[in-house]
């Protein structure tokens, strides 16, 4: 399962590199919707999560609550991850 | 001009075809008192100056054939982009409200029915429509210059007269950022085929069994004009629809939300019309802009991503959210947007009655059973346009036919907004009020769609 922390550096990684525009500076407590993160990004996110961690995350799991910053999002997804979900 | 540019000019050429004034959109505002043409005219030229684009013509040149806007020296003469003035009979303050509201809506139906002359140089109109105490804003543009989008950043440009040159710059970017260059490697023809074929196979699938549109049922009495209506809701209804949508589809998932009530709908309308059909096939723009960014201002930034429903699931509301979710999360797993816009980087040598012809054999004759977006906010979050305050905001795209119908959910302020369009003869207006006001019922109460009754048809 990995922690928290590293899921979150990558988390941070994939999202400025698939999600968002260069000139959004990424942080673990930038707001994510207001940034602009929306349905698409989140099947996008789930993809990835799939694919590299062979966990599926069901949608409807994911709230607005866990989606307000990665620093929220990590734990969350790391715990599935780590529950072999 | 990008693959989906040449998409959205073939439907162009479809809709003129046909017989319509073209493939063209418009954002309406409704302003608080006045606005002069002058200070409108001042502005317009002021960007227009900077994005000379908005005076050309497209061409076509060897050696690809590929298509392109020319900003040629004749295009200085041209008498555009041009702003007309409309009075109402109420702008001296002596008018009736009812028959001013019916005269308003008439107008408002006519300018949406006036042609550009895109071929001349006209890809942007603005219109003034003067009332007592108000003046309604229109901006039509020619759709395959700009998705709307960009054409809310326009906007944002227009209204704002106290930007300058290198800021006008900054904030509308032009071609630049565009989707070709970020998400697309150059690619010989061959692997461009190679990359298209799974987004063109799945569109091919969705035609399976081939749906039968409302235009293609109802042609005979279709015109060739377009209507419109807008449907509005209050704060507290968007917010109950919000807490729907979530609880029904998970978080932030309101075009599955959309989608679903507007099938259904779509279903009952068909079997009023009595146009049968197996399946539906809706058609989704997602915007592949970054987010955060300013993003291409020109040029669509869009890909499709393509849903098909058997009609006879539509009883079943669970099976219905399931089955858009499964193929929105295979279309990403599967890579189909990218693909999707390899298959239209293909098409751009092709002439635009080639390429919709091709789009008509892959749909076996049909383009889909209608044309939903979900713009989602007002991107330039306008509330002031060049000092008056923004009461009112709507969008009006054009639909091409087939299908003839469009529905178009987006927001302004707290509110959501939903415009539906269709042909005009094909639908009548308590026709299209009677689908919007059973659109907007099932969006609030959506228990009351417990399957609809497939056996009862009028």
């Amino acid at each position: 399962m990995p922690e928290p922390a590293e899921l979150e550096a990558e988390l941070i990684a994939w999202l400025a590199r698939e999600i968002f525009d260069s000139s959004i500076e990424l942080s673990p407590q930038t707001d994510l919707l207001a940034a602009g993160f929306d349905s698409m990004s989140l099947v996008r996110l789930l993809v990835f999560i799939e694919e590299k961690y062979g966990t599926q995350v069901a949608e409807d799991e994911v709230t607005e609550e866990v989606l307000r910053d990665v620093r929220s999002l990590a734990p969350f997804l790391a715990e599935l991850i780590g529950s072999g979900s | 001009m990008n693959g989906y540019d040449c998409f959205m000019q073939s439907m162009d050429w479809e809709l003129r075809r046909e017989g319509f004034p073209g493939f063209l959109a418009q954002i309406v505002l409704e302003l608080e008192g006045r606005l002069s043409e002058d200070a409108l005219r001042a502005s317009v030229d002021r960007i227009v100056g900077h994005f000379p684009v908005l005076r050309s013509r497209r061409r076509r040149a060897l050696p690809y054939f590929y298509p392109y806007w020319s900003f040629d020296p004749d295009s200085f003469a041209t008498p555009y982009p041009r702003i007309r003035t409309h009075v109402l009979s109420d702008a001296k303050g002596d008018g009736e409200g009812e028959a001013t509201d019916v005269e308003r809506s008439r107008l408002h139906l006519e300018i949406f029915n006036v042609p550009l002359d895109a071929k001349g140089g006209e890809l942007l109109r603005f219109d003034l429509i003067s009332r007592f105490d108000r003046t309604d804003l229109v901006m039509t543009w020619h759709h395959p210059l700009m998705d709307s989008q960009g054409a809310e950043k326009l906007l944002a440009l227009v209204a704002r007269p106290e930007l300058e040159g290198p800021e006008i710059w900054r904030e509308g970017e032009n071609f630049a950022n565009s989707y070709t260059q970020r998400l697309l490697v150059k690619k010989t023809f061959k692997e461009r085929m190679a990359e298209s074929r799974g987004s063109l196979e799945n569109v091919s699938a969705c035609s399976r069994p081939a749906p039968v549109s409302l235009y293609a049922g109802r042609r005979a009495s279709a015109g060739r004009r377009q209507g419109f209506h807008v449907v509005r809701f209050s704060p507290e209804e968007t917010r109950a629809i919000a807490a729907n949508a979530s609880a029904l589809c998970g978080a932030l998932r309101t075009s599955d939300y959309f989608l679903w009530a507007t099938l259904v709908e779509l279903d009952r309308l068909q079997r009023r019309m009595d146009v049968a059909t197996p399946s539906y096939v809706i058609t989704l723009p997602v915007d592949m802009r970054p987010k955060g960014g300013r993003g291409a201002l020109f040029s669509t930034q869009e890909s499709t991503l393509f849903y098909h429903i058997d009609a006879e699931t539509l009883a079943d509301r669970d099976k219905v959210l399931e089955s858009l979710r499964a193929q929105t999360t295979q279309a990403i797993r599967k890579d189909w947007l990218r693909s999707f816009l390899y298959g239209m980087e293909i098409s751009r040598p092709f002439p635009a009655w080639f390429f919709m012809m091709m789009s008509r054999n892959a749909m076996k004759g049909e383009i889909g059973s209608l044309f939903f977006a979900n713009i989602a906010r007002n991107s330039a979050n306008l509330t002031e346009f060049l000092g008056s305050r923004i009461l009112d905001f709507s969008h009006v795209p054009a639909v091409a036919a087939p299908p003839g119908i469009g529905v178009f959910f987006y927001r302004f302020g707290d509110a959501l907004k939903c415009t539906i369009v269709y042909v005009e003869g094909m639908l009548s207006e308590e026709d299209a009020e009677m689908f919007a006001e059973g659109l907007k019922s099932l969006l609030l109460r959506p228990d009351q769609a417990e399957g609809p009754d497939r056996a009862d048809s009028c």
